[in-house]
């Protein structure tokens, strides 16, 4: 569906609300995506309780505190460097642009690639999709977080191959702002699976 | 409908960014010494501070980063439709399967 | 050789126009495509519906065996909501709402195409597990642990998630478009409080489809994980059987009104229209519409009465349920208010409109019969349910459906439908219906079990059965001659003016068919139901602006087409063989970075 936003719109026809079509159908689709998370967390949060007791390959057992914090601030900064990237953008410093997506994209790998880390430790130690409820829960509400983190890479190094072709104007930093809209949604739904997936205890 | 009339300083975007490192910070400090005390008025305690340290972080950034203090009021109402709807599904669903 | 070389030009130029039916972007064609599509998809679920009832004519019947019994009707169901009924809305959320609102096309055109070709695809998935002879046969609701692979191994499970999570992409896109078109692309001076009533229930259509698929999708996906990837999500043991239930229900509630609303919609044009009167308490309309959606997320588990969850959920859901009777028994009050006093035509559009007043009140009433809860243990997966959605789902959103269609058919094809061959679609199908549907309230009383295969002779189902298998079959032929009605108003029907029924709003303002970009003028709207006012309160005074010179439309794309395509190889491959699903995805990958870079303006 992020397909749609790439959608390079109808400029020249004045919207009923003065706001370009991309933008509201961005925000309508994290209207949606906030549902699609929501269903994913209730059922994580609903099979919760059952975790604790899970001996050997639980969360008490393999959940990494420390290491997943540091993927934590690696997402958090990435939104820090985006935001700075648009600013960049609509100062008119296209270089200080791209440098700043890339940053972005480069944070946003290094968080896939440290999870993928995390998944390859899990299933070392025995977590598979079918060992028990966490395996089932951990993997697929997370991995479904992953794949939004790996669209949202592909769609920045995107936007950089684009600005370094002359695509995107001072004027088009709505392109990149509508970008930034899912990628900082990425992160809050990272917020979320933080607190509630890793911080709060199992007991 | 002044979307474009306000753009944030980078010294904004980077005091945002400060905070939310502190905050998250706190957050696994604060894990950690529960972590050590392990009890019972502790764990609330932790769940309570979690809580709001996160709807702090989560606020700031759809403020800040999103732009939704400066942009049009209709994205705020959208984006707080499908919040409030899925919050309020997940409670349900925790409070059907805690308690019957 | 001449004649040769005109054949070829013939030949060259039917191939034009299908490739341009294929790539097209104009809502219009999209519409009519989704109408015809769904038309025959509601034939294939009629037919399946008529296997149903054969079946159950006689006492100990084996015409047909349990098996194909079980795919008959979970098929049926299937059919009718995701391949029949909802994409009829969708063709008439095409055709009209820009009309309406008076734009051009949508917001996005290409994805208004690619959710067509998804949904075709789509059901042509779910449908082809005929062809293996394991089609679903689950249930519509495919309960888990019934649908899990212990019990339902094979294909059947498969076709089932894979089918419905192709069609909820399509239902997503739609959804999506359609919001931002209504929101974004008004008219100037439609103001939200001056739009037709079909667009406000759209709208909320459009809401409830963006909050509730989601929940579907991640059902589905759970499901598919559970039955091919081992995981535990529904899983007596581990995970929660029930759970499958809540997911498909909070999905599934909502879906319930995703299905009327557009009729309610529908039914606010065509009643004011046909009583020369504006819809009575407009606002009232809307604010109870917005209330039904609202309250529909906080239903769902009125339909898992009997799980046992205790009496304190079920007392709390029960309330929930029963509060939803209220906006909706205002709108009945402000259709028959409409009805009042109006110098009334009963044309067929508006005969299958005051139907569907009366039939959607039965089903209405029937609905919070089950709300209490004690009723509900009793009347739980009997008839009486089956009687209970028949009358909201047919009597209801299908009155609903073929009212509208009776309705904008002149704005469609420039031709009126026959109102002699009307009259008579009419009667049979109104008999028809309620011979087959009202006697399976008596059949769920006397405990008759829905889903069932046969039943004995001498428990007295068999005159009531009879009844409803012989009202089906005239209920059938009611809809064959919709069909006659049709294809024979299209070749040779009574031509329609622009405005043929003295219309209100301002798709009839515009040449029926309207050309390619819909108005020479964009409308300037002053008031609520603005073309009637403009006729009789502003007289002749030309509010138009300036024609204008350069019109742009958007090209035409064959790419919706092949990401379509490649959406259905992965679905398919995980049915068949996972190598489908790779190809599938990388058709979707570089179909979408064509997509991205098509220039399209």
């Amino acid at each position: 569906m992020t397909s749609a936003d790439h959608h390079t719109g109808h400029a020249e026809h004045a919207t009923t609300t003065g706001i370009t079509h991309n933008k509201m159908m961005m925000w309508s689709f994290l209207a949606s995506d906030c549902m699609f998370f929501g269903t994913l967390i209730m059922m994580y949060m609903v099979y919760r309780p059952d975790m604790a007791e899970l001996g050997g390959v639980g969360p008490n057992d393999l959940l990494d505190i420390p290491f997943s914090s540091l993927m934590t601030f690696v997402l958090l900064m990435s939104s820090l460097a985006f935001v700075l990237g648009l600013s960049a953008l609509q100062r008119g410093n296209h270089a200080g642009m791209r440098v700043w997506l890339s940053a972005t994209a480069i944070l946003g790998l290094l968080f896939l690639g440290g999870e993928g880390f995390e998944y390859m430790k899990f299933y070392n130690e025995g977590l598979s999709l079918g060992t028990n409820v966490f395996g089932t829960a951990y993997f697929v509400t997370t991995g479904f977080h992953k794949l939004h983190v790996l669209i949202g890479v592909i769609w920045l190094l995107g936007l950089v191959a684009m600005s370094y072709r002359g695509q995107i104007g001072v004027h088009q930093s709505e392109k990149v702002e509508i970008a930034g809209l899912y990628w900082h949604f990425v992160d809050i739904v990272w917020i979320v699976i933080f607190t509630f997936i890793f911080l709060v205890p199992y007991r | 409908m002044s979307e474009q009339a306000h753009h944030p300083s980078d010294r904004t975007y980077l005091k945002v960014g400060s905070l939310l490192f502190i905050l998250t910070a706190i957050e696994i400090a604060l894990y950690f010494v529960e972590d050590a005390l392990e009890s019972e008025w502790s764990l609330y305690a932790l769940i309570a501070s979690l809580i709001i340290l996160s709807s702090m972080k989560f606020v700031l950034v759809v403020m800040y980063y999103m732009h939704l203090k400066w942009d049009d009021r209709m994205f705020t109402w959208f984006f707080l439709a499908g919040m409030f709807v899925a919050a309020a599904i997940i409670l349900a669903m925790m409070a059907l399967y805690r308690y019957y | 050789m001449a004649q040769a070389v005109a054949a070829k030009d013939e030949q060259l130029d039917r191939w034009a126009v299908i490739w341009d039916w294929i790539t097209t972007s104009d809502h219009k064609k999209i519409g009519l495509l989704y109408f015809w599509t769904s038309l025959t998809f509601f034939f294939v679920g009629g037919l399946l519906a008529l296997g149903v009832r054969s079946q159950l004519a006689v006492p100990n019947s084996t015409m047909i065996s349990p098996d194909v019994y079980n795919q008959f009707f979970t098929m049926h169901a299937l059919v009718m909501i995701f391949l029949a009924l909802m994409p009829m809305s969708v063709a008439f959320f095409n055709y009209i709402i820009p009309l309406q609102i008076g734009a051009r096309d949508v917001a996005f055109p290409r994805l208004n195409s690619f959710s067509y070709w998804v949904y075709l695809f789509g059901g042509l998935l779910l449908c082809s597990g005929f062809l293996f002879g394991e089609a679903p046969d689950i249930g519509w609701t495919g309960y888990t642990s019934l649908s899990s692979a212990q019990y339902t191994p094979g294909m059947s499970g498969d076709f089932y998630v894979m089918g419905l999570q192709v069609l909820g992409i399509s239902s997503l896109a739609g959804g999506l478009n359609f919001f931002v078109t209504i929101v974004n692309m008004r008219a100037p001076g439609m103001s939200l409080m001056r739009m037709p009533i079909f667009v406000w229930m759209s709208l909320i259509t459009f809401v409830l489809i963006m909050l509730a698929f989601p929940s579907l999708t991640v059902a589905l996906f759970a499901l598919m994980m559970d039955r091919n990837f081992d995981t535990v999500f529904f899983s007596a043991s581990d995970g929660s059987v029930v759970m499958w239930q809540h997911l498909f229900w909070i999905f599934g509630h909502p879906e319930v009104y995703i299905l009327i609303l557009p009729a309610f919609g529908i039914i606010s044009e065509v009643l004011p229209t046909f009583s020369r009167k504006p819809l009575f308490g407009y606002s009232f309309v809307v604010f109870s519409g917005i209330a039904i959606a609202f309250l529909g997320f906080g239903v769902w588990v009125h339909h898992m009465f009997t799980v046992g969850m205790g009496p304190i959920p079920n007392m709390v859901f029960s309330t929930t349920t029963m509060l939803i009777a209220i906006p909706t028994g205002v709108k009945i009050l402000n259709w028959v208010a409409t009805l009042w006093g109006g110098s009334i035509r009963l044309t067929t559009a508006m005969l299958f409109a005051t139907a569907f007043v009366g039939m959607f009140t039965i089903g209405g009433i029937s609905g919070v019969m089950h709300a209490a809860v004690p009723i509900d243990y009793w009347q739980h997966d009997t008839y009486f349910v089956v009687a209970h959605l028949h009358y909201v789902l047919f009597g209801g959103t299908m009155f609903g459906l073929i009212a509208g269609t009776y309705y904008w058919f002149p704005k469609m094809f420039g031709r009126y439908m026959s109102e002699s061959i009307g009259r008579v679609h009419f009667w049979l199908t109104l008999i028809g219906f309620n011979l087959t549907f009202f006697p399976m309230h008596f059949l769920g009383v006397d405990g008759m079990p829905r889903r069932i295969y046969t039943y004995p002779s001498d428990y007295g189902y068999e005159l009531w059965n009879m009844v409803a298998t012989i009202g089906a079959y005239l209920l059938g032929l009611g809809m064959a001659l919709m069909v006659y009605n049709l294809i024979k108003s299209i070749r040779s029907g009574e031509p329609a003016s622009a405005d043929p029924w003295d219309g209100r709003t301002i798709e009839w303002t515009t040449t029926s068919p309207p050309a390619k970009h819909n108005f020479d003028h964009t409308p300037q709207i002053r008031a609520r139901d603005d073309f009637w006012d403009q006729k009789y309160n502003r007289k002749g005074e030309a509010e138009t602006t300036p024609a204008e010179e350069h019109i742009h439309l958007p090209p035409g794309s064959y790419i919706p087409l092949l990401v379509a395509l490649g959406l259905m190889l992965m679905g398919a491959g995980v049915i068949f063989t996972l190598w489908l699903s790779v190809i599938g995805g990388i058709v979707v990958t570089v179909g979408l970075f064509a997509w991205a870079f098509e220039p399209n303006d």
